[in-house]
């Protein structure tokens, strides 16, 4: 039986297997950020242990950063602390950093690419759960904890369980594609599938509604696979993939022999079998609203707000959920105005 | 294992409620425990004893990966979340830093016990007892990996064979 594109990333990092049980799996590239290392740097320390290949560890301050005026100090003293503290810290351990003044500097997520050290077919963690940003470029790209951070600085492994594949399909082509956008396709497949629709596993989106958008409008799209309780997200790579990272300043030497390679063996086999299986048809969606208080609780431009009583066929707890969020929302008032028409 | 059951009953609360974005720049445990579930129940610091258990639903601890989160919730005493599923890292993190123990249970467990019940949960038969309710549910049992993780006290006490 054929393999999908997350199971032959998976099977080419994997260092110890067992059944049953997490497998250790090595990293290719960790990112560092000033809010979720310093215990795991404290950690090291503790224990007398080194970085395992800062040649593959980047990091850079993102969270704290002050977005307008750095020439002057930091007013907020915590924040601060926090940026000291891994400049400190890239220093000990001989880390590649770029801070506060240099022009790689960034959201985290969005350097990788940007630099061309997002891979396709590579595995990348960071101490940030939207690390599955880098999906869109063909990367098993996971969030990890402060604990995580430490085992992948001491070791470049991490113990991991294996996610079920995730087919998700976007079919047709948006009528309006200046109305809508790469963030209305997630937020209506997260309206069908939940906020845990996706738990345990990872998704791969296939389908013209996903070749036809932009690298950019790529990551939105793997971005917010967490928002729909996955793992990770992930999009085979294509030519706007290889010419995205083409000519970056990391992009390998051997970039278009690694292309070749790439090209031939980074997409799904046509027989792999996926866990689970859901489609979006873009042909008709419209822009989407919030009306809650989750990245689930949003309807289209066009409907009007649900009501709680809408939800009475799922679980109690989808119904109380709205109750609650509408309830926040001070939407509640106005359905109730609705109802007595 | 004893203690009492604060019960959220609800899916997906996710760590910025758990522990609210600003306090991640807090270091101090102590301090980070003052402001747990701060975004969902303000009344959480005053009512929480030490040993107490947290019962909710779906995907628990869904969102941001701060560790801080399973850390602000032992140390405020809690010692195991209960819940219908979580989410993974979330799940890594309580159980690496061997903070608290997060157990996956079924539904019949998540609609019988209420606030306040005693369990006594035992995870090497993977038993909750109700003993407020005098009853007995099973837990799912924790994967190989995952359990020797906790047995040995956290990720960095862990030592494969």
């Amino acid at each position: 039986m054929g393999k999908t594109l997350f199971e032959k990333i998976w099977d080419a990092h994997i260092v110890v297997e067992k059944e049953n049980s997490p497998s250790l799996i090595y990293i290719d590239r960790h990112l560092v950020h000033e809010v979720t290392s310093p215990q795991a740097f404290d950690g090291l320390r503790m224990n007398n242990r080194s970085v395992r290949r800062p040649d593959l560890t980047i990091a850079t301050m993102d969270h704290n950063v002050p977005t307008n005026n750095r020439t002057l100090p930091i007013l907020d003293q915590t924040s601060a602390v926090q940026i000291q503290t891994l400049e400190k810290n890239c220093k000990d351990f001989g880390i590649q950093l770029f801070d506060i003044n240099s022009p790689n500097q960034g959201i985290v997520h969005v350097i990788g690419p940007q630099l061309g050290i997002t891979l396709p077919g590579s595995t990348i963690v960071c101490g940030d759960s939207h690390t599955s940003t880098h999906g869109a470029f063909g990367a098993l790209a996971f969030g990890i904890g402060t604990s995580e951070v430490e085992h992948v600085l001491a070791s470049q492994t991490l113990w991991l369980e294996k996610p079920k594949p995730f087919e998700i399909r976007v079919e047709g082509k948006r009528k309006n594609p200046h109305a809508v956008t790469a963030k209305d396709i997630i937020l209506s497949i997260i309206k069908n599938i939940g906020t845990s629709g996706g738990n345990g596993t990872v998704i791969e989106y296939k389908g013209e509604g996903i070749s036809d958008l932009s690298m950019e409008q790529r990551m939105t799209i793997c971005n917010m696979s967490i928002e729909a309780g996955a793992r990770a997200g992930l999009i085979a790579p294509d030519e706007k993939t290889f010419e995205y990272l083409r000519g970056r300043k990391y992009t390998p030497k051997n970039y278009e022999s690694l292309v070749d390679y790439w090209r031939d063996n980074l997409k799904t086999d046509n027989d792999a079998k996926f866990e689970k299986n859901y489609t979006l048809h873009v042909d008709n969606i419209a822009p989407q609203v919030s009306w809650g208080t989750n990245p689930g609780m949003t309807c289209d431009i066009t409907e009007s707000v649900p009501f709680p009583e809408d939800f009475s066929k799922g679980d109690q707890n989808q119904k109380k959920g709205a109750e609650k969020a509408l309830e926040y929302m001070a939407l509640n008032l106005a359905l109730q105005l609705l109802k007595s028409k | 294992m004893k203690g009492n059951v604060i019960k959220y009953e609800r899916d997906n609360i996710d760590t910025d409620v758990i522990i609210p974005g600003q306090y991640l720049k807090v270091h101090d445990y102590a301090e980070l425990a003052l402001h747990a579930m701060e975004g969902l129940d303000p009344d959480f610091h005053s009512k929480v004893k030490e040993g107490d258990f947290i019962l909710s639903g779906r995907n628990f601890g869904c969102g941001s990966s701060r560790e801080h989160a399973p850390i602000a919730l032992s140390h405020s005493g809690i010692k195991a979340v209960l819940a219908l599923s979580f989410a993974r890292i979330f799940y890594r993190n309580a159980v690496d830093g061997a903070f608290l123990l997060p157990i996956e249970i079924e539904e019949d467990a998540y609609s019988n016990i209420s606030e306040g019940d005693e369990l006594d949960i035992d995870i090497r038969i993977n038993e909750i007892k109700n003993l407020t309710k005098n009853k007995t549910y099973k837990m799912k049992p924790f994967s190989e990996i995952i359990g020797q993780i906790i047995e040995a006290g956290g990720l960095f006490k862990y030592k494969p064979d």
